[in-house]
């Protein structure tokens, strides 16, 4: 690159300068931001696998089974965001970030079930697996279209199972559910 | 330098990697990084991971504040400033 102050080009070259940096900028940005992401879709896809997989199993201790994973998820994430703070070396605000979308996420679900008053456990994971899905959906619609595929699989699978295949709800959620968000993780990492 | 621009500042991306994002050739890549690292723009840090050779690319300081730099002269130029 030459000393920008001593170039001279014409407006045309520089708006087409310009414009391939945008561009270069915007893709690097996406891709960049997926790759930051991959593991916590990894780590929340074998968290479902395994959560559903043992409530299928264990279906009365469905309750204890999410309550230890959730929890085993949440602290994993805040240490992967910690991690990745230290390899960065950057500041301590998105390991609180993450610790107050934990939090965030908890006092919504428990609102969200004392005001509706869920009748079965499917009713509370499916409203759970909806919201995430809405939740990536969202993302996606400002961070990249890989967010938007992962949040429309995973919210159309799971009322597939919720409506077509209730007897092997949990089954179906920790492989197919837990399987699409392990398979995004890979492919947010992929260029 | 617009790629290496979007990571933290100081953070090295792998050079296979970097290659995928700008969907260069590899020979085109290397003679360009090649160029940029004798300005002082970046830096090309290798080393093993794995028992593999590993080939990382990082923006300098002052590569960042050329590229910023060069960005602004473009914009003032379309906006009639210069």
């Amino acid at each position: 690159m030459n000393n920008p102050k001593q170039s001279s080009i014409g407006l045309e070259e520089a708006r087409q300068a310009l414009n391939t940096v945008q561009a270069a900028t915007q893709r690097g940005t996406t891709l960049y931001r997926y790759r930051q992401a991959s593991p916590y879709f990894l780590l929340w896809g074998a968290v479902w696998a395994l959560g559903y997989g043992l409530s299928d199993l264990w279906p009365a201790q469905a309750g204890w089974i999410w309550l230890a994973l959730d929890g085993t998820g949440a602290l994993a994430s805040i240490l992967i965001t910690k991690a990745d703070r230290v390899r960065r070396g950057s500041g301590q605000a998105m390991t609180w970030r993450i610790a107050g979308l934990v939090l965030a996420l908890l006092v919504f679900f428990v609102a969200a079930f004392l005001v509706m008053a869920p009748q079965t456990g499917r009713q509370v994971s499916t409203f759970i697996t909806l919201t995430v899905a809405l939740a990536y959906t969202v993302v996606g619609l400002w961070a990249g279209p890989r967010w938007i595929v992962a949040g429309v699989a995973v919210g159309a699978l799971s009322l597939i199972g919720y409506f077509h295949i209730p007897a092997h709800f949990n089954a179906w959620m920790g492989l197919v559910g837990g399987g699409v968000l392990m398979l995004s993780g890979v492919w947010l990492r992929r260029v | 330098m617009a790629t290496l621009n979007t990571l933290a500042p100081g953070e090295p991306i792998e050079f296979v990697r970097l290659r995928g994002i700008i969907q260069a050739t590899e020979g085109n890549l290397g003679a360009h990084l090649a160029t940029l690292e004798k300005s002082g723009y970046i830096e090309i840090l290798k080393d093993f991971l794995d028992k593999k050779p590993r080939t990382r690319v990082k923006l300098t300081r002052g590569g960042r504040l050329a590229f910023n730099e060069h960005v602004q002269h473009l914009k003032s130029l379309l906006s009639g400033d210069l």
